[in-house]
């Protein structure tokens, strides 16, 4: 029998600490890959997973509600995103001719159907679209991770960021816009 | 909210930016659709945004998570777990490091108790007398109680304490097992999840086939619409 989010807060705030656990299962995955996304870099983004996690427990006691549990669970996570992001001085709008050089690693989904030629070929266009979201503003930069990665309604976007649902559709928009010319460039210069 | 639209208007001429979005995302109610189509028939800038769009989310569809690291979460434990935890790690030392424990206790517990009432030991021809302090007994020098009497009240001692410590383990087992139960249901959602995850990531797949697909239709149906509004009477002219 599979609970709701809501069940599980009850069970956890009634003493059920372990219960939280079966939350972490359910939600770990969007969140690192919410994380992975902004930050570009795994252990940030495992770091922020932890954190994120953490927080909820701990504040837990505050949940009102009165929104749903996965956008305050988004929330929390891309607060201390930004945190991480203001603490490195934000800089992952990196100049598109510089090599990244930190070896920043990623998972990609493994589709054995591939050839090897189809398999670089995808591996080489994810990791042009993992700099050019880097190059984005954050702002738009959450908003398109949103939108196509974690399927969010234009709705539930706004529900998190706490902003109109027209205010998200311009991110994204002038977001789709900056990614298209960022990525002719870099095609330009292979 | 109206300047934001009133900005996206000014970028290009085109006052529909946000129906673009909305229909590109498939968020459009029916009559949104018919009428965002019908533009498309007429506006090539935004033609030329919806194909490019459809480029560009082709290519992030290029950049899919395999499996998720486990999140590792250390709860911090009450002062009750805690307790717990050392009840735990008195059940699994050796039975005869039990016993002396329990019986340490015991007989810390009873000199305690006797010191409080004001009881004198002594040592008198190889056996020792206790002379409890609200006895007459103490007057006369007769040792109030003997050494056997003194190991069996020990004995009673040892004994109540180990019948305390079965109940208290059989409560702790009892809260181990729903654990357990606990710990179980978490592992099934977590392999749920994993291939969950593996399911999307070969929808993911099969989404940007029908991208490129729809964009392929949506070039055609513009083509045969510019073709037909170029010719409305059908006859050349």
């Amino acid at each position: 029998m599979e609970f709701s989010d809501d069940q599980i807060i009850e069970r956890t705030l009634a003493g059920e600490t372990d219960a939280f656990s079966l939350l972490v299962r359910r939600w770990e995955r969007p969140i690192y890959g919410l994380s992975l996304r902004m930050l570009g870099c795994d252990e940030d983004a495992r770091d922020v997973c932890q954190e994120t996690f953490l927080a909820a427990f701990r504040n837990l006691q505050k949940f009102r509600g009165d929104a749903k549990f996965s956008s305050w669970l988004y929330r929390i996570a891309l607060n201390a995103c930004h945190s991480r992001l203001r603490k490195q001085n934000a800089a992952f709008e990196q100049s598109m001719d510089q090599e990244d050089g930190e070896g920043h690693r990623f998972e990609l989904a493994d589709t054995s159907e591939e050839s090897l030629p189809e398999r670089l070929q995808r591996d080489q266009r994810a990791e042009l679209v993992r700099k050019a979201l880097q190059a984005l503003p954050a702002e738009m930069r959450q908003v398109i991770i949103m939108k196509e990665y974690e399927e969010l309604t234009f709705a539930e976007i706004a529900e998190v960021l706490q902003i109109p649902v027209s205010t998200v559709k311009s991110r994204v928009y002038t977001g789709l816009q900056q990614m298209g010319a960022r990525l002719e460039k870099m095609r330009g210069l292979l | 909210m109206n300047s934001e639209k009133n900005r996206l208007n000014s970028l290009n001429g085109c006052g529909r930016k946000e129906d673009l979005v909305t229909y590109l995302y498939g968020e459009a109610s029916e009559v949104e659709r018919a009428s965002f189509e019908r533009h498309l028939v007429d506006c090539a800038a935004c033609r030329d945004e919806m194909t490019a769009f459809e480029r560009v989310r082709d290519d992030l569809g290029a950049w899919q998570l395999g499996l998720t690291p486990r999140a590792e979460i250390v709860l911090r434990r009450s002062r009750l777990d805690v307790l717990r935890e050392l009840i735990g790690l008195f059940r699994v030392w050796p039975v005869w490091v039990r016993g002396a424990a329990l019986a340490g206790t015991a007989a810390a517990m009873l000199l305690v108790a006797l010191s409080i009432a004001g009881t004198n030991i002594t040592m008198k021809n190889g056996d020792f007398a206790i002379d409890f302090g609200w006895t007459k007994n103490s007057a006369t020098g007769v040792p109030a109680v003997s050494s056997e009497e003194v190991e069996r009240m020990v004995q009673n001692a040892v004994a109540k304490e180990r019948e305390r410590m079965e109940q208290r383990y059989s409560a702790q087992l009892a809260n181990f097992k729903d654990q357990l139960n606990v710990d179980h249901q978490a592992k099934l959602q977590a392999a749920n999840a994993e291939n969950q995850a593996r399911l999307k990531a070969v929808q993911a797949g099969f989404k940007q086939e029908m991208r490129k697909f729809n964009r392929q239709g949506a070039s055609i149906r513009s083509f045969f619409a510019r073709e037909d509004s170029s010719d409305p009477w059908g006859d050349g002219r």
